[in-house]
């Protein structure tokens, strides 16, 4: 793992998209191999059950220990976790897809869907 | 010989996935998206189609990042389907066509495109999301996978893809079977899922760029990929997938079929082409 970071708190989140590159891939390859294990439903199981154990076990370091009990999905984009596997882990915290990419926002799922119903309502019943 | 008969293109996302495993057509918010694939259908069985080959990504559903193949085509008699988080769907089993499959690949590679070959293959979004708004189940289609790396940078350019399409057609056209072939790619339009501007669409520019795609896609081929995704959020990076549908089609295409709609996170797209005469 990359030294750039000594604990979660370094992990800057400056406002717009990320772009995942190898050097993403390779700073998150084991939070992201974590994530990709949660694939089997045998696995989902162990780690609702307890995911400190499952981590544990799975040997993560530290500092992405303390990424995963701070659940804080934009730091873990920054740092290189894939969206297409964040939401393997956020579902085992009972998040959907909505939830944790409300939270990058700095909003609860409720207020984007609320906002965005009405937009898209008004559009589709005009498109074709 | 075989025959190519056009190509679709389509997004493919999550909502595509809840909107059919929970069956929502009779919801108002669905029902348009779902008639918007009525047409495809109705188009696939016209013209009798036997295979389609989707030229698609995986969501490291399949392939990890121990090895992520820039370009993998499946040659597998049938395929799994990929557990996104809640267990395999409950879809048909999508079957190969392995004489045609493993053509298609020593074509390709011959043809310079050095591909990744898997004997199997778990389907995930990337193909199955649109699917069964297009196909009756059991499919009435052979499938062929062709996967495109999209997601790890740098990922294949727009003139890549344009020229794996206009590969993919000239081995269909000279494969000796008699079966009717139609290139499907996936993805897009815009769509933004990673940072702060999570949820961001551009409507504006997705029908620009069907505009565009339709009539001079050729304006678009030396654009670096970050155009895309700057115009459209981050991951219509998906965006080159479409252009190795339209590489398979000639300069002049006929539209049959167009529609956008406006998904919560996606600019939802599907669209069929047929040569111009």
């Amino acid at each position: 793992m990359s030294d750039k970071w000594k604990k979660v708190e370094d992990i800057k989140t400056p406002p717009g998209p990320v772009t995942f590159t190898m050097e993403h891939s390779q700073n998150g390859y084991r939070m992201n191999a974590i994530c990709y294990s949660l694939k089997k439903e045998e696995n989902r199981v162990k780690f609702r059950e307890d995911y400190e154990k499952y981590m544990a076990e799975f040997g993560l370091s530290e500092f992405e220990k303390e990424l995963v009990r701070s659940r804080d999905w934009l730091k873990m984009i920054h740092y290189g976790v894939s969206p297409y596997l964040i939401g393997k882990m956020a579902q085992c915290f009972d998040l959907s897809f909505m939830d944790w990419g409300a939270f990058m926002r700095g909003e609860q799922a409720k207020e984007f869907m609320e906002r965005n119903i009405p937009l898209l309502k008004n559009y589709n019943k005009d498109s074709k | 010989m075989a025959n190519f008969v056009g190509g679709i293109c389509t997004s493919h996302n999550g909502a595509l996935m809840h909107g059919w495993d929970y069956q929502l057509r009779e919801d108002p918010i669905w029902t348009p998206l779902f008639e918007s694939y009525d047409p495809v259908r109705q188009w696939i069985k016209d013209k009798k189609v036997d295979v389609l080959f989707f030229v698609f990504n995986d969501h490291v559903s399949n392939f990890f990042f121990d090895c992520y193949p820039t370009f993998a085509i499946g040659i597998a008699e049938q395929y799994e389907h990929a557990d996104e988080g809640s267990g395999p769907r409950d879809l048909a089993i999508p079957y190969g066509d392995v004489p045609f499959s493993r053509y298609m690949a020593d074509y390709l590679i011959r043809d310079e495109f050095d591909l990744a070959v898997c004997q199997e293959m778990k389907l995930d979004h990337g193909i199955m999301g649109p699917t069964p708004y297009m196909l009756d189940q059991p499919w009435p289609v052979k499938f062929v996978p062709f996967c495109v790396n999209v997601i790890q940078h740098p990922i294949p350019s727009v003139k890549r893809c344009w020229k794996l399409g206009k590969s993919i057609r000239k081995a269909i056209e000279a494969y000796p079977e008699d079966i009717n072939v139609a290139v499907v790619g996936t993805g897009g339009l815009s769509h933004e899922l990673q940072g702060t501007n999570f949820g961001r669409i551009e409507l504006d520019w997705d029908n620009e760029f069907m505009d565009k795609f339709e009539v001079e896609p050729e304006s678009m081929l030396d654009w670096d990929v970050k155009e895309f995704m700057d115009r459209g959020g981050s991951e219509s990076a998906e965006t080159v997938m479409w252009f190795a549908m339209r590489g398979a089609m000639n300069k002049k295409v006929r539209r049959i079929h167009r529609n956008l709609y406006r998904g919560m996170l996606t600019g939802m797209a599907v669209l069929v082409f047929e040569d111009a005469e």
